[in-house]
């Protein structure tokens, strides 16, 4: 819950992330690590919609703001291809959304499933090919 | 002995906003003073040893949001601040480094910090040692410590241990760590941080201890605050009344509620930090730790620049890799043989930290100077040679469009690739946001914390120190605290 005066002028406080940053989550997921269960990724999407939630609030106010840009982007064929596109500028603010999504879900991937293969294959030490020495 | 939770209304002749380095020493000179000594803070109490140290559960219990806070700039700065019972002291290593002399000369001098003698700081950095238990690891040091001193030992840069404040039981063995043995590391070694020491003793002395109560404002007039407005873990307001009031809450929280509170005045704009660049290394054998990091660091080129280790569990060994991912990704399958290292710099640049109405969290921001940025570039390509040195079978820098180095050849490829903007570039390490001293127009606070202007309000915290200090801040922080709240307690507790 929040404190009684504070953050009521950001009335994206009270705007849950999952539905805002899930759809961008789930394609750039499932871009990097495309051989991620279904299962994982969306528990992996969970944490990443749980972390943004307690951001500090200027900083979830211009993540939401972003992953508001994105969630339509997405929502347009060809949007994806766009958003792509849009991810390799070097827009200072606009490439942080990105990074941060990745890397919540990859902390959240090797930490919890370590021997996960680079695509995001669930694995056993011993399946996984050796890096060259 | 632990805290209870805070209710809606409480009141002490002191309150201590904030149970870190800086509160809780300041709260244990106070209460064995004999003083009314009320601690609040924000988080919760977590005893050492429920949660696996630097995991993401860690970062959700005992980090403020998460571990996923970040300063403003070209590049942004991550940095991490405690938020739980003992602070910062809870989620760090525990390295432990008293300031350095000539520099609380020049502090003195360049601040006009008055009736304040560095001799005597050290003495009480002494005492400090003696009560955390500051020492030396008993036995052999872990593979990723031996790196840093195998590849400084080789090129002849001066290194060494960093002792912390542990307690190893007497016999060193064998300890497990994530399934890996490990020779000579003591088990059942425990952190001293606030929790284990000095908030124990405070409570003793009968300070009272609240959490999950975040304090939203002070409320002050004419340079007196009478009470807090706070907001309890539940959601719900509270107030507390007292007499004389430390807030103790960090280089970002301290300024930002003296700004919610209308105070003005010197407050949150020199933020220091010492930023860092890391790189992870590939080694033929296995040596990861996924839960401590290493106690040796590499001093040659210090204050300006120092190499040390981080935390290196699997999810931060692939955070580490993330800036490449398509070209490193393929190293996240070897983590048992990488460990990730850091390159520090004593930086120039300054950041801020900017309350606004109604906002409950700050904005902060950080400006690195190009002196900065190239020292960050020079710092990567040597911390990439002590790796080469040390044996690294590769070295993955995390940057954009870095490339790997597998040998000497790489490295000018490297530092040309190299941009701190497209850098992961990050701090611990956060001070000098209410500086203290009588120099007007430099300092938020007089020689002994109290705010300019006001008559029953202090800071004793890192925002204190009036730079950047080159080394881990906290033996500062608490030598400083525990010298300024014995001055208020000789003082007559400043009884208006």
């Amino acid at each position: 819950m929040l404190s009684r005066s504070y953050d009521s002028l950001l009335l994206m406080r009270q705007v849950p992330a999952l539905p805002v940053v899930g759809s961008f989550a789930e394609r750039l997921l499932a871009a990097d690590l495309p051989d991620l269960a279904p299962a994982r990724r969306r528990e992996v999407i969970g944490f990443i919609a749980h972390r943004v939630d307690h951001l500090p609030s200027f900083t979830r106010f211009g993540v939401l703001l972003l992953g508001s840009v994105f969630r339509g982007l997405l929502a347009v064929p060809g949007g994806w291809a766009v958003a792509r596109i849009v991810m390799k500028l070097p827009l200072p603010l606009v490439a942080e959304y990105p990074r941060l999504v990745r890397s919540l879900g990859f902390a959240y991937v090797w930490e919890h499933w370590p021997t996960t293969t680079p695509t995001g294959a669930a694995t056993t030490d011993a399946a996984i090919p050796e890096v060259a020495a | 002995m632990t805290a209870q939770p805070a209710t809606a209304k409480l009141d002490a002749d002191v309150l201590v906003i904030g149970s870190g380095a800086g509160g809780a020493t300041t709260a244990t000179v106070l209460a064995e003073a004999g003083f009314d000594v009320l601690v609040v803070e924000e988080g919760d109490w977590v005893e050492e040893g429920s949660v696996v140290p630097f995991s993401l559960e860690q970062m959700d219990r005992q980090y403020r949001a998460g571990g996923v806070t970040v300063a403003l700039g070209l590049p942004s700065i991550a940095y991490t601040e405690g938020r739980c019972a003992g602070g910062g002291t809870e989620v760090n290593s525990g390295l432990y480094w008293r300031p350095p002399a000539d520099l609380l000369q020049r502090w003195r001098e360049q601040f006009q910090i008055a009736d304040f003698d560095p001799d005597e700081l050290l003495a009480i950095a002494d005492e400090v040692e003696r009560d955390i238990n500051v020492r030396t690891v008993p036995g052999a040091y872990t593979q990723p410590s031996e790196v840093l001193r195998r590849g400084a030992d080789a090129l002849g840069w001066r290194n060494g241990e960093i002792p912390r404040w542990m307690t190893y039981p007497d016999t060193s063995s064998e300890l497990k760590f994530g399934g890996a043995s490990l020779q000579g590391q003591p088990a059942g070694g425990q952190r001293q941080s606030m929790t284990r020491t000095y908030l124990p003793r405070a409570m003793r002395a009968g300070a009272r201890m609240a959490v999950g109560c975040r304090v939203d404002r002070l409320v002050e007039r004419g340079g007196r605050a009478s009470s807090a407005e706070t907001t309890l873990a539940d959601g719900s307001p509270g107030t507390i009344t007292f007499r004389h009031v430390f807030v103790c809450g960090g280089a970002i929280q301290t300024p930002a509620l003296l700004q919610r509170s209308g105070i003005r005045g010197h407050i949150g704009r020199t933020l220091a930090v010492h930023p860092t660049v890391k790189l992870a290394a590939r080694f033929a054998d296995a040596l990861n730790v996924p839960d401590d990091v290493p106690v040796h660091q590499v001093k040659e080129f210090a204050p300006h620049l120092s190499f040390g280790g981080s935390a290196s569990n699997p999810g931060l060994v692939a955070l580490s890799l993330l800036d490449q991912w398509p070209t490193f990704k393929q190293a996240v399958t070897r983590w048992q043989h990488i460990s990730v290292y850091y390159a520090a710099i004593t930086s120039q640049g300054l950041g801020r930290v900017r309350s606004f109405p109604r906002m409950r969290d700050p904005i902060v921001t950080y400006g690195l100077t190009r002196r900065d940025r190239e020292l960050l570039r020079s710092g990567l390509g040597r911390l990439a040679l002590l790796m080469l040195e040390a044996g690294a079978v590769e070295v993955y820098p995390s940057f954009k469009g870095a490339p790997s180095v597998r040998n000497r050849r790489d490295l000018a490829a490297m530092q040309q690739a190299f941009a701190a903007t497209r850098a992961s570039v990050m701090t611990v390490h956060l001070c000098s946001t209410v500086p203290m001293g009588e120099l007007e127009g430099r300092t938020g606070a007089d020689s002994f914390g109290r705010v300019h202007g006001c008559t029953n309000i202090y800071v004793n915290d890192a925002s204190l120190l009036p730079t950047a200090p080159g080394v881990n801040p906290q033996a500062s922080v608490m030598a400083f605290a525990i010298r300024n709240a014995r001055r208020f307690v000789t003082s007559g507790g400043r009884r208006a």
